[in-house]
């Protein structure tokens, strides 16, 4: 099982105000201007020194990916975690997801069409998760195929964090996984 | 080894001769970025800032590119664009290596010293105009912008002082 994602489009979802209050909630503190377009940040961690990031003011300077990834890469130093578990706390909408895992619920369906939601587990960002998507006609009836027989699944969708739940959007391209 | 790939490491060697020589510390970019090879990092207080930082594309060359005072060095359009722009976290400058034609001439070495040939030139394209030009534009480089040690201490202590190159 498996998520296959685009780093640079995770990368530029990112808020600068969320890395910033990520920043002030881990114990980071800011140390100034850097130039024109960040401000730095500190961290000293024991036995390990002092962490420093470029935080970008704005998402329009050309080198923001360049600047959040390692700012990922920096807070999974400094937290001893991995860089997609540190993602993982940004995650609110990521489209063009591929997701693979397994059907492990299927709601009651609706009552007058072939449609309802199912819980698929996958790994997302280093972690087992249940994301929930809702399905219907043909998508649905293979879901239920692989939730009975239990088979993996590959679908695609546009993952989004609502009240700390993970929910697949215009889930497509769904189908049993051929292993 | 490819030539072409010779001269890339060579010119890798050059700048961190010179970087090492500085006391900065060189990176690799966590993104790949065609405009972006390396980063310079300084640490501890220049100025006003803790870490000044610059990142730069390298380039070698050992074709006829220099004139009396200048040397002329065709940049790709892509290259000519992303190095312009102004709206950079870390400022970018271009260093063009130049070098003999001959690889059994870059390097002359005795107990007493080891020579590199020929230098590193440095430039800052940063607000330079658009272009109409569709493939290529040719930058000129100072002579006098020898990317040197001296230069380069330069560089950071003016991003320290928030004066990009």
């Amino acid at each position: 099982m498996k998520v296959t994602v685009e780093d640079a489009q995770i990368i530029k979802n990112i808020e600068p105000q969320e890395l910033r209050d990520y920043l002030q909630s881990h114990g980071w503190y800011e140390d100034g201007q850097f130039l024109d377009n960040a401000t730095i940040w500190h961290k000293q961690v024991a036995e390990e020194g002092e962490f420093e990031i470029l935080l970008p003011n704005t998402k329009n300077v050309r080198d923001y990916i360049l600047r959040i990834r390692e700012a990922i890469e920096t807070l999974a130093a400094s937290e001893n975690l991995s860089q997609l578990e540190i993602l993982s706390n940004f995650i609110n909408n990521y489209p063009n997801l591929k997701l693979q895992g397994f059907v492990t619920q299927i709601a009651t369906p609706h009552e007058y069409k072939l449609s309802g939601e199912i819980t698929i587990v996958c790994p997302v960002f280093d972690k087992l998760r249940k994301i929930k998507t809702e399905l219907k006609d043909h998508n649905y009836i293979l879901a239920i195929k692989a939730y009975q027989e239990r088979l993996p699944i590959v679908c695609m969708g546009d993952l989004s964090k609502e009240n700390d739940i993970f929910v697949l959007k215009s889930p497509r391209s769904f189908q049993i996984d051929n292993i | 080894m490819e030539t072409s790939q010779q001269k890339e490491q060579f010119s890798n060697a050059y700048l961190q001769a010179v970087t090492s020589v500085a006391g900065y510390s060189l990176y690799k970019p966590a993104v790949d970025d065609d405009s972006v090879d390396w980063g310079i990092a300084a640490r501890g207080i220049i100025g006003r800032i803790r870490s000044p930082r610059l990142e730069l594309q390298l380039k070698s060359t050992s074709r006829d590119v220099m004139k009396d005072n200048a040397i002329s060095y065709p940049l790709k359009l892509k290259n000519y664009d992303d190095l312009r722009m102004v709206d950079f976290v870390i400022p970018r400058i271009l260093i063009v290596v130049l070098l003999p034609d001959n690889p059994d001439e870059w390097v002359q070495q005795s107990e007493q010293e080891l020579c590199m040939r020929y230098c590193g030139y440095w430039l800052s394209l940063r607000g330079m105009p658009e272009t109409q030009n569709t493939s290529a534009v040719t930058v000129t480089i100072p002579r006098n912008n020898q990317f040197t040690v001296a230069a380069l201490e330069s560089i950071m202590q003016g991003i320290g002082q928030g004066i990009q190159p």
